[in-house]
């Protein structure tokens, strides 16, 4: 059904758009063509069909807002928020002190956590910082390193190995996207900041625990805030480095690899550069760079495009002279021209059988 | 047609009729007692309407006449063009043949039927936004009956201290159709919003999707993870209960402390060095129209980097 | 410019690629044994091997001379003090690039377990090849360094072997990157060593060089159409603007292609309009070689 509307209202307005050009013969506004544009693509030469989120992206957010929205109802029904009594600046604040909302405990505790600083050496006396000021420059400090995390992850992926990257560019990036379990130093960077954060929440209770808790003094909270994101994240990267030398799934792409050594034509491996397409993120500088699309001026013959989507109009895919251009010119080296040879590949088999 | 009009007639001269000897205006009574149903009745009718054009697949056309009417007016035709023009500028050598512009997901190319166990965690970005929306809804409706007055008055009736914007939450809560209600959803709202963006941004981190060349976003996606939280300790504040009071002094002493520019910094936050009625104004002034403001223009810049360097999947 | 009607779909070589596909699929098991051992190995290829007109259709007569680029190959390295093996194509068998880039891995496997058996009966410990697909073939796709021989393109066995080279006359070359030797293999520079070593040749760089070099065009030999031979044309453009005189190849299928538009136009006096000549740079440097007297 969206389909049909979008047909019929691109109809329509291809037949309005080609009176308005009739009438404007001669002259170019802003906004239309005196001559019908050539077609950019395949998408428009054939009119655009129907809108583009539908189904999938329709129907999953309809479920997940309805689902949402329910359990939100349900929780306002069940824990409705109370209001407390009014404030006033006169009376005595209340034992335990009343507390931020969860998600600005870290601050809290950040606060609690710091202690003036102030030494004697030889007698001289030096009073550096009261504990409010740097309990309130530290977040800021964990908010900056939590903006700067690429930065910071770029410049770790340097200082560990500062040679040229894969492939042909040098390209000073310590990746792309991977799963924990193939970069388990970054994981369990990560686990150490979440596990930190939450630490320095309960850190800001003391109080409250102290009173149910006796035992749980605040040297054991402080004991527990230092040593246990430490202990988390070695934990986590024992974990997931065990894990890969099991050879648990997923692997990284260069283990994925050998299996093209060993024939190309099982289903799995099928799927390696198209795997690898994933890293894409749809730039066009192969688009650009395709000699063949290029130097002949069409824009039928879009190899790349063509090949992309697993939709082989047969010319294109052949038409291309697997000179490596676009796998050069690649930010994310992703090796294009070795995905045509498997699509060139799958689809022989296909004819094959 | 000729019955329709004898009909009416009939009708309206009865009414006239009738209403010359009732006491109470007959009309005002008949829509008193029936406006809502007939409200009812006409939204389940156009519900039903649109499913009848809808099965019997007379939709398109309905859809292209109310399409033609505007484009007469409007000519849109020139927008449209104009917008897929500059839309297929940026990005789109790489359109799908299909006709579907947005990327892809691994689901819908190869068309996968398994259930991804951690598929939740990548709908998160879109749930802290649903719950936005949900926020700005019944905000609005919040925002009609709330006031924001925090200067302290004694109540006369019971001797303890109030104020303007206490009174109205109270009134909110008892008074107010469904208040109770609004009040709580947005609650539970900000607290689900508040912790979706932050797993959000923890799933963004573990899978390594801040890394070339999404680094922006991720700094962006920053940036929101503090407007929320700021939204949330803004309208925390709002009800000037004992709570909101004692947050709004730890707030404002750390903002003093900051270093150079702690008085500035509270003096522009919290209306000057001391918590009075100054400030809930102030909060209420960022929280319903300063961070909203930046907040949806960052948001739309976020979703329109997603949009345009699409998912980084990395399995 | 919308084009209306689809465009031209010739397989080039029809006759050549079912000869290799047969060659494949015929099974030749005899044992070979070389009469004595050599460390290098020099495989000619198909490309060089064959003959002319097996590769170039009845249409066009063309005069491509490959097999004086082997010829000059095993001149030159005999000058270097080399003695290699040649590996033709009585005991081997097409090294399968073309069959590999076109989809076709059945075939291309026969051919890899053919060429595989075979060099390891030959008992070589590198092999030289003039052809820059089958230097990454041999390289990347049979994986012979992890079977402990090493391939190395000629440009790189000949260079820093004190050969020297004199043209007979001044002449302006420029040497066209082969996408397999180049991109695929990283090598750009061993063919420019060789070429300044010769004394009156003058080099000078083409426009798109090096990494953005241009393809020769149907590299996999697929479809030879209007846009595949655009590229190439392109080429030769590039180096009608930078006025040589003579363009070298490192890989016999650049010479093909390239000698395949030149005879087009040669045919067609009116179209003619490269003036300068296509070599394969082994002819060159054979043509160029200063011989040692011994």
């Amino acid at each position: 059904m969206a389909d049909d509307t979008g047909n019929l209202i691109g109809e329509y307005q291809q037949e309005r758009q080609a009176e308005d050009a009739a009438e404007r013969i001669g002259r170019r506004t802003e906004f239309t063509r005196e001559t019908p544009r050539q077609a950019h693509s395949v998408l428009e030469a054939s009119h655009v069909k129907g809108e583009p989120l539908y189904p999938h992206e329709l129907v999953r957010d309809s479920v997940l807002t309805l689902y949402v929205t329910s359990i939100l109802f349900f929780l306002a029904a069940f824990i409705p928020p109370p209001l407390h009594r009014a404030a006033d600046p006169a009376a005595a604040t209340a034992f335990p002190p009343p507390l931020p909302d969860w998600y600005l405990l870290w601050a809290f505790g950040c606060l609690k956590v710091a202690w003036d600083i102030e030494f004697t050496i030889l007698g001289h006396h030096f009073f550096l910082m009261t504990a409010k000021v740097w309990g309130t420059l530290v977040q800021g400090m964990i908010i900056g390193m939590v903006v700067a995390v690429p930065f910071i992850d770029r410049a770790l992926g340097y200082l560990i190995d500062p040679g040229p990257k894969e492939g042909m560019m040098d390209v000073l990036n310590s990746g792309h996207a991977r799963r924990p379990i193939e970069d388990p130093v970054r994981a369990a960077i990560g686990v150490w900041g979440l596990a930190f954060v939450v630490m320095l929440s309960i850190y800001s209770i003391n109080a409250n625990i102290v009173l149910y808790y006796p035992a749980v003094t605040t040297a054991v909270l402080a004991g527990v805030t230092l040593w246990g994101p430490l202990a988390c994240a070695g934990l986590t990267y024992l974990w997931l480095d065990r894990r890969r030398a099991e050879g648990a799934r997923p692997q990284s792409d260069e283990e994925r690899f050998d299996l093209y050594r060993n024939g190309i034509t099982s289903r799995r491996t099928q799927r390696i550069y198209e795997f690898k397409l994933n890293r894409c993120y749809q730039c066009g500088l192969c688009d650009d760079i395709c000699p063949v699309r290029t130097n002949e001026g069409e824009e039928e013959l879009n190899i790349i495009f063509n090949t992309f989507q697993n939709e082989h109009d047969g010319v294109a895919m052949w038409s291309c002279i697997t000179c490596g251009m676009c796998t050069a010119i690649c930010p994310q080296n992703i090796e294009y021209v070795d995905y045509v040879l498997e699509q060139r590949a799958i689809a022989l088999q296909g004819a094959a059988t | 047609m000729r019955t329709t009009i004898a009909a009416a007639t009939a009708i309206a001269l009865l009414a006239l009729a009738g209403s010359a000897r009732a006491e109470t205006p007959l009309l005002e009574e008949f829509m008193r007692d029936y406006t809502f149903l007939l409200i009812f009745l006409s939204l389940v009718g156009a519900v039903v309407g649109f499913a009848f054009l809808w099965t019997t697949g007379a939709l398109p056309q309905v859809l292209l006449s109310t399409w033609a009417w505007l484009d007469e007016r409007f000519a849109l035709r020139r927008y449209a063009s104009l917008a897929r023009r500059e839309y297929y500028s940026v990005v789109f050598t790489l359109l799908p043949a299909s006709g579907r512009t947005f990327p892809q997901s691994h689901t819908e190319r190869y068309n996968v039927k398994a259930v991804w166990y951690w598929y939740p965690f990548y709908c998160l970005g879109g749930l802290s936004f649903l719950a936005f929306i949900i926020l700005t809804i019944t905000g609005i409706y919040l925002g009609f009956y709330y006031v924001p007055d925090g200067d302290f008055v004694e109540d006369p009736a019971t001797g303890e201290m109030t104020s303007g914007a206490y009174e109205s939450m109270e009134l909110i809560m008892t008074e107010v159709s469904f208040g109770y209600i609004m009040r709580a959803v947005h609650h539970w709202a900000a607290h689900f919003m508040v912790a979706a963006v932050f797993l959000h941004m923890m799933r963004v981190y573990f899978v390594g999707a801040y890394r070339n060349p999404r680094e922006l976003n991720w700094i962006l996606g920053s940036i929101l993870l503090m407007v929320t939280i700021f939204f949330g300790y803004t309208g925390y504040l709002l009800p000037w209960d004992e709570l909101g009071f004692a947050a709004g002094s730890i707030g404002l002493e750390m903002a003093t402390s900051i270093p150079a520019m702690g008085p500035p910094m509270a003096q522009l936050v919290f209306g000057g060095t001391q918590l009075t009625g100054t400030t809930v104004l102030r909060m209420y002034w960022l929280h319903v129209f300063v961070l909203p403001a930046v907040g949806i223009a960052l948001m739309v810049l976020h979703m329109a980097l997603v949009w345009i360097q699409g998912e980084a999947e990395p399995h | 410019m919308s084009r209306t009607e689809p465009y031209a779909r010739t397989i080039p070589h029809p006759l050549f690629e079912r000869m290799i596909i047969n060659d494949a699929k015929t099974p030749d098991e005899a044992p070979w044994q070389p009469e004595r051992q050599h460390e290098y190995g020099y495989f000619p290829g198909c490309v060089d091997f064959m003959d002319v007109e097996v590769k170039f259709s009845h249409l066009n007569k063309g005069d491509a001379d490959h097999a004086s680029i082997a010829a000059a190959a095993i001149k030159l390295m005999n000058a270097a003090g080399i003695d290699p093996l040649i590996l033709d194509m009585n005991s081997f068998k097409c090294c399968g690039h073309d069959q590999l880039w076109q989809g076709q891995l059945e075939v291309f496997d026969e051919l890899k377990a053919h060429n595989l058996r075979r060099m390891q009966e030959s008992g070589i410990r590198t092999l030289v090849v003039t052809c820059a697909e089958g230097y990454r073939t041999f390289a990347v796709d049979y994986d012979l360094p992890g079977q402990g021989i090493q391939v190395e393109h000629i440009t790189q066995t000949l260079r820093g072997r004190g050969l020297k080279f004199k043209s007979p006359e001044p002449v302006r070359v420029t040497f066209h990157d082969p996408c397999r030797l180049g991109r695929m293999m990283g090598e750009y520079d061993a063919p420019r060593e060789l070429i300044q070593l010769v004394d009156g040749a003058e080099m000078v760089e083409l426009e798109n060089s090096r990494e953005k070099a241009l393809c020769c065009g149907v590299s996999s030999m697929m479809y030879c159409n209007d846009a595949t031979k655009a590229v190439r044309k392109k080429r030769l453009d590039q180096g009608t603007d930078a006025e040589i005189q003579v363009m070298l190849g490192g890989c016999p299928k650049c010479y093909m292609h390239m000698q395949c538009l030149l005879n087009e136009e040669r045919m067609d006096p009116g179209e003619h309009n490269h003036s300068f000549e296509m070599l394969d740079l082994m002819q060159f440097l054979s043509a160029c070689l200063v011989e040692e007297a011994t």
